[in-house]
């Protein structure tokens, strides 16, 4: 029922700008946040020594998904004057056996709750991003990344049957953020047993959820609305038919624009605050999330003209939080920023 | 109704020593201790919150932290260390006083603890373990600190104090800067931090920092209304963010205002309806990692139950309704404080210890 559409472009200034702060961020191995489960002296090396290629960018999955946005503009942004310098960096990044490290780490007993499922999901957006491309250097890439993949969606399935409850917050572990990626990946690889796996778990989940509470959002350190997230999720699981109902029991008041603060954009107090940019990047999620479930609404649907209001005011405040001059946030707004404005989330392929 | 009467007697009494009921046995005390002994210098594995600046970063745990480099990370080693002196303080003259004693000297000492507090003195890890490490410091220093008449708990209160100092400023500054509360129910949860900072800035008469905590919390919480109880617990919660705001609140308004805040908060608790927050969560699925903080979530739901209660009238119709889960939780929880996994071994006995010695209504 998504609209596939072709990615907007954008002008050839945007995308060297934003390649820009990705071509920088990968390659800066510090200050790095690695999060690494210490095991003894051989534990204490530099990041670039236990994850070769995703060293940089202050953190695992901040790196994994820099890349994903490069390939992302290369693949809706052809011939962009950034191009060739985005494939050097690519083809020394997305190296076979830098990446066979990469997918080794996961073998170790304490390292298989590295980046669950945060990480999880934007490495498998990469993936997706690869196979989807008809490239011959995207070839190449994808079968380099081919290991590491298959060690995610193992353990991603060896995950699913154990997740108990949602995890339901608006930083890292929201689990309707990664369900929803996760999904778009399984679809467009075909692997129909891990999309039923996830589907199950999706409706059982949140298909009951009634009265979402708005009011209670956004914490202060979100990056993400958790309601917002879940709708776009479900959009994904749903008839069109069952999500309209769905919808509405889930936001009640949305044909009203009674949703508390979550259709208003939020200022960032202090830019070089690694945790309170955090709101920054809210702001773009949320404009990914509003169009994801404008995108599955009928024409007509009323809400369309609020959600679309509200997409276009949140993108309007989250773009300019981008380009800040601060690492805090220049690490890993970018991707977001190249999410919603290519709007991979309702295009596929 | 025996309990209430249990709860209200120790907080009259508190803290001199004697008072202290027997709240632990003496098999808990030797497990809880034993455990937290052995956890305490257990090196690896470690995870890393640090922020790595350079090569310099690259250290070990026990080089950047002499105190708190054990219990899988640096906020379970605090709250370990909290647990021994907790358990010390109200059952003295237990089996074993003097292996612990022994232990906490070494750990305490005056050098290690000025490596801990010189960590904090770089800019760049000036958020590590915000907040919630820095709330376990704090209830620390203020068990330490207000425990009469021990020779030991002076030296090592005095040994704490440069990190108790540096944790005290970080918190200071924190309180103001949030724009808003974290809600969810895991370790950046602003509700919790904030109980344990103003229980310490009370007790030990930080009038600023107490004021400015009760203010935000009014800023953050005071309107809060039916509150989406149906949407606990998140899978990995080991605090109920609905009940940590309530055990918040208790501590900063009048018996009157938190009376009728918690109706509208929680407007059906006099019908026993809280969605799902009355019922301990089970879990089925294998004991590790996230799984374990659901034992935590069933810990830390019963000391916010008991919390709310002490701050009620006693004719209030909600008092049985939150004892009797209370209880629950604390049965559901306490089957599973242990289990020789050290993925729950390295902190649940610390909820426990909390629980059990009604550590948050004093």
């Amino acid at each position: 029922m998504t609209a596939m559409s072709q990615s907007p472009s954008l002008e050839d200034e945007q995308v060297v700008s934003f390649a820009r702060l990705a071509l920088d961020s990968i390659v800066r191995e510090f200050p790095n946040k690695p999060g690494q489960v210490y095991t003894g002296p051989e534990s204490a090396v530099v990041p670039r020594e236990i994850h070769p290629v995703f060293y940089g960018s202050f953190d695992w999955h901040s790196s994994v998904h820099g890349h994903w946005m490069l390939v992302r503009l290369l693949k809706t942004q052809p011939n962009s004057s950034i191009e060739a310098e985005i494939r050097t960096l690519l083809h020394t990044q997305l190296n076979a056996d830098a990446l066979l490290v990469e997918a080794a780490y996961f073998d170790e007993k304490q390292n298989k709750g590295f980046e669950r499922m945060y990480g999880w999901a934007w490495l498998l957006q990469l993936a997706h991003e690869l196979h989807t491309f008809e490239d011959d250097d995207a070839k190449i890439w994808a079968a380099h990344l081919k290991p590491l993949e298959d060690q995610v969606v193992a353990l991603l399935l060896g995950y699913l049957p154990r997740l108990s409850h949602p995890i339901r917050t608006g930083v890292h572990p929201d689990t309707a953020f990664a369900f929803g990626m996760e999904l778009d990946y399984a679809r467009a690889v075909g692997n129909k047993e891990l999309e039923q796996a996830l589907v199950a778990k999706v409706l059982s989940f949140y298909q009951d959820d009634v009265n979402y509470p708005v009011q209670y959002e956004p914490s202060g350190e979100d990056f993400f609305s958790a309601g917002l997230n879940e709708a776009d999720l479900m959009r994904r699981v749903l008839t069109q038919q069952e999500y309209v109902a769905w919808l509405d029991a889930f936001f009640p008041g949305l044909a009203d624009g009674a949703m508390g603060r979550v259709l208003t954009p939020t200022q960032v107090s202090d830019v070089t605050d690694g945790r309170l940019v955090h709101l920054a990047g809210l702001n773009l999620s949320r404009g990914w999330t509003l169009e994801g479930i404008v995108s599955a609404l009928p024409d007509g649907d009323q809400r369309k003209d609020v959600l679309q209001a509200a997409a276009i005011a949140h993108r309007k405040v989250g773009l300019e939080y981008v380009f800040s001059g601060h690492f805090e946030g220049e690490h890993w707004l970018a991707s977001f920023a190249i999410y919603l404005v290519t709007q991979a989330g309702i295009t596929q392929g | 109704m025996f309990l209430t009467v249990l709860l209200f007697s120790c907080i009259s009494q508190a803290p001199t020593p004697a008072t202290y009921p027997e709240s632990l046995t003496e098999e808990e005390i030797s497990i809880f201790t034993k455990t937290a002994m052995e956890s305490i210098v257990q090196e690896v594995p470690w995870t890393e919150f640090k922020t790595y600046l350079g090569e310099e970063s690259v250290v070990t745990p026990k080089e950047l932290h002499p105190t708190f480099y054990g219990c899988f990370d640096w906020h379970s080693a605090v709250h370990n260390h909290w647990m021994l002196v907790r358990i010390l303080k109200t059952h003295p003259g237990f089996e074993g006083e003097q292996v612990v004693r022994d232990f906490l000297h070494k750990q305490f000492s005056k050098e290690n603890l000025r490596t801990e507090a010189a960590y904090f003195e770089n800019l760049k890890h000036s958020d590590f373990e915000e907040p919630y490490g820095w709330a376990w410091v704090l209830l620390l220093a203020l068990e330490l600190r207000t425990w009469e008449n021990d020779v030991d708990a002076k030296i090592w209160a005095a040994h704490l104090h440069p990190l108790e100092k540096q944790i005290v400023n970080l918190f200071s500054g924190f309180v103001p800067l949030i724009p808003a509360p974290e809600r969810h129910g895991m370790h950046e949860n602003t509700a919790f931090a904030f109980s344990l900072a103003w229980d310490y800035a009370h007790a030990l008469h930080l009038t600023n920092l107490e004021k400015s905590i009760s203010k935000r919390a009014q800023d953050f919480f005071l309107k809060d209304v039916n509150y989406p109880s149906l949407y606990e617990p998140s899978g990995k919660d080991f605090l109920s963010p609905g009940f940590a705001e309530a055990d918040l609140m208790r501590r900063v308004l009048s018996q009157n205002d938190f009376q009728s805040w918690l109706t509208s908060f929680f407007p059906n608790l006099e019908n026993g309806r809280l969605g799902n927050m009355l019922t301990p969560t089970l879990q089925s699925g294998a004991m590790q990692g996230a799984y374990m903080h659901h034992i935590g979530l069933n810990f830390s739901r019963s000391w916010a139950m008991e919390g709310i209660v002490l701050a009620l009238p006693n004719e209030d119709s909600r008092i049985d309704i939150l004892l009797n889960a209370a209880s629950l939780h604390r049965e559901a929880a306490m089957d599973f404080v242990t289990t020789g996994v050290y993925d729950g071994d390295h902190w649940l006995p610390t909820f426990a210890v909390y629980l059990l010695t009604s550590r948050g209504l004093e």
